[in-house]
């Protein structure tokens, strides 16, 4: 039984949940792709024949000088069974949903995925792309980071946070920031973490390979790309492992500028990812860009920290809290969302803050000291209505109107109602 | 088994140990393997060849032995690598072979099928030269790579079946746990 499956614990899972076959297979052989033909008749050779049960993914096939196709696994097969033609392995069957990872860093590892399938058309047979079960934040890119910014992250805030690298730099790294959670790419294959920072991956390209990966992510190379450079392609199936091993939170980080690690940046922040005819699904990059000046703005990607801050936002729309406790919540909503490096949602929960504001101030006080005082507030309650109009604000608007309305000449009320009350109410 | 002692541990903890079960790395099955049929085997025999790790060649080692003889060839090593470990001394066909590794003709010919064997043709000879010095350069090294071992104990493993060795029933795993997550070289 062949399966192309590229997780070792979900394919345990997908087995142990169809027990008629796991029953038949009694020897599982995972990863499959990083085996030789010799290798695979060996593993033949000691279960016995019609008991092996096989899974892999040729994408993440990353033993340097195996060149790996599941039709090799069946001629062994053949090999193996002789004239028995009932033990011969079927063909391999797909399966292409994620169970680890969300779709924010399943379309980021497509976005590598198409690049493979565009400069090595030959190197892993080309399937759907994995989707996963649940929508997520796309990765962040430290460009540029200082090791000590990453050092006191990881004591801090990322607490727990797994650093990806080249194998052979990670004890380097270990020691270098002083963290126990470094992995190589090869040594972490088959694992998975809830939080990952894949870290120099780019700049640790041999300097050979620095401009042929530029041309690459700028898609200038042509078809004998795979030719001259064939080291790349064992690059692509290690970033597309780093990649596919996080569950949740991922960075990409750079701690140097580097040819690669400047273009990998770029290309992170304005690709889009595409569907599986290479059509674009979606309008926004496949990763954000994180503000590495900023340390507090290293903690969460931009994607997260927006999230945050619309939580926030719509926590101070909530009916039962009170002027003060909704001015707090837009106040973090902004301090998200400015992290997020989002104008657009800080000009939007500004206004709110804004409205929320000048709501909480007693009217009645200012009142009583002048009618040109009624008139100022009158003129600054209309530019702000004008503003939350155009920032969709619709609930905030009415409540500022309500707020306003007792103090208003009758003419002015019905106009109100008339042509904005009425309107939002209808939306 | 897994070729990470980390893969091993961490699979162990999310499938839950049992006394039906064990979990080795990839190396140790092999180890395993060589040991059980080692029991068994004639000693003279020069089958129990012993594959120290100190001796084995691994892409880093094969890469420097490359660039030492080859600076200026425009075949990338992994390129002669991939020939030489994929197909020339790792396919089906070169176990089959008297010699175990494929013939210069049938590598250079078509035989192996475009869409499994991408490296072109006119490229062939010239990698099957370097294969031939490559082994050489073993032979005088006293050095091994993977698919030398592989294919010793697979011919070990037919040699105990054939006889009907203890060994034979040693070297049968009932459940057998297997990923590939290798050590950098």
């Amino acid at each position: 039984m062949l399966y192309l499956m590229s997780n070792p614990i979900a394919s345990l899972t997908f087995v142990h949940s169809y027990t008629l076959t796991f029953s038949d297979y009694h020897n599982h052989i995972q990863e499959v792709q990083d085996y030789t033909q010799v290798e695979i008749l060996l593993f033949f050779s000691i279960s016995g024949v019609g008991s092996l049960f096989l899974a892999g993914d040729p994408a993440q096939s990353v033993e340097q000088g195996t060149d790996f196709r599941f039709e090799e696994v069946r001629a062994v097969g053949y090999y193996v069974a002789g004239n028995r033609q009932h033990l011969i392995p079927d063909k391999p069957k797909i399966v292409n949903i994620n169970f680890r990872s969300h779709a924010g860093i399943l379309n980021c590892a497509g976005g590598f995925l198409d690049l493979l399938f565009e400069y090595f058309p030959g190197s892993a047979k080309q399937l759907k792309k994995d989707y996963g079960l649940f929508k997520g934040a796309r990765p962040g890119v430290f460009h540029q980071v200082q090791v000590d910014q990453l050092s006191s992250l990881l004591k801090t805030s990322l607490q727990g946070c797994v650093i990806l690298t080249h194998d052979e730099s990670a004890s380097h790294w270990r020691d270098e920031l002083n963290h126990p959670l470094v992995y190589g790419i090869r040594e972490a294959k088959g694992l998975e973490f809830k939080s990952c920072i894949i870290l120099n991956f780019f700049s640790d390209i041999p300097s050979s390979l620095q401009k042929p990966w530029r041309n690459l992510l700028k898609d200038r190379e042509g078809s004998d790309f795979e030719l001259k450079y064939p080291l790349v392609e064992t690059h692509l199936k290690l970033i597309y492992t780093a990649t596919t091993r996080c569950i949740e939170q991922l960075f990409f980080a750079e701690t140097c500028s580097s040819i690669a690690g400047d273009a990998a940046t770029r290309w992170l922040t304005s690709t889009k990812p595409s569907n599986d005819d290479g059509t674009i699904h979606n309008t926004e990059a496949i990763a954000t860009h994180n503000n590495v000046s900023d340390l507090d703005s290293m903690i969460m990607t931009n994607d997260e920290w927006c999230i945050a801050g619309i939580d926030n936002a719509e926590l101070a729309l909530s009916p039962d809290i009170d002027m003060e406790q909704s001015i707090s919540y837009l106040n973090r909503a902004i301090y998200c969302l400015d992290k997020a490096q989002n104008s657009e949602l800080v000009a939007k929960a500004n206004t709110h803050l804004q409205s929320v504001q000048l709501r909480s101030k007693s009217i009645i006080q200012d009142v009583s000291s002048s009618s040109d005082k009624l008139e100022a507030i009158e003129r600054e309650v209309a530019q702000l209505t004008r503003s939350l109009l155009k920032e969709d604000l619709l609930s905030e608007c009415t409540k500022l109107l309500d707020y306003m309305m007792p103090y208003l000449s009758t003419y002015t009320k019905q106009e109100l109602e008339e042509k904005i009350i009425t309107k939002i109410q209808q939306a | 088994m897994s070729r990470s002692s980390r893969l091993c541990r961490y699979v162990e903890k999310a499938v839950g140990s049992s006394p039906q079960s064990n979990f080795y790395t990839f190396e140790n099955l092999l180890h395993e393997l060589d040991v059980s049929l080692s029991d068994e085997e004639v000693e003279t025999k020069d089958n129990t060849r012993h594959f120290h790790p100190r001796q084995r060649v691994s892409f880093a080692q094969f890469k420097q032995f490359y660039d030492e003889h080859y600076a200026q060839n425009k075949i990338a090593a992994l390129i002669v690598w991939k020939s030489i470990r994929t197909f020339i001394k790792g396919s089906i066909e070169a176990y089959q072979s008297q010699s175990k590794v494929l013939s210069r003709e049938y590598f250079v010919s078509d035989k192996l099928g475009r869409n499994r064997c991408k490296v072109p043709l006119d490229l062939r000879d010239s990698i099957y030269d370097i294969f031939i010095q490559y082994q050489a350069w073993l032979h005088e090294q006293r050095l091994w790579d993977d698919c030398d071992r592989i294919h010793s104990l697979l011919q070990r493993i037919d040699e105990a079946k054939n006889t009907n060795s203890v060994a034979c029933d040693k070297v049968k795993w009932s459940k057998v746990y297997v990923d590939v997550s290798s050590a950098p070289s």
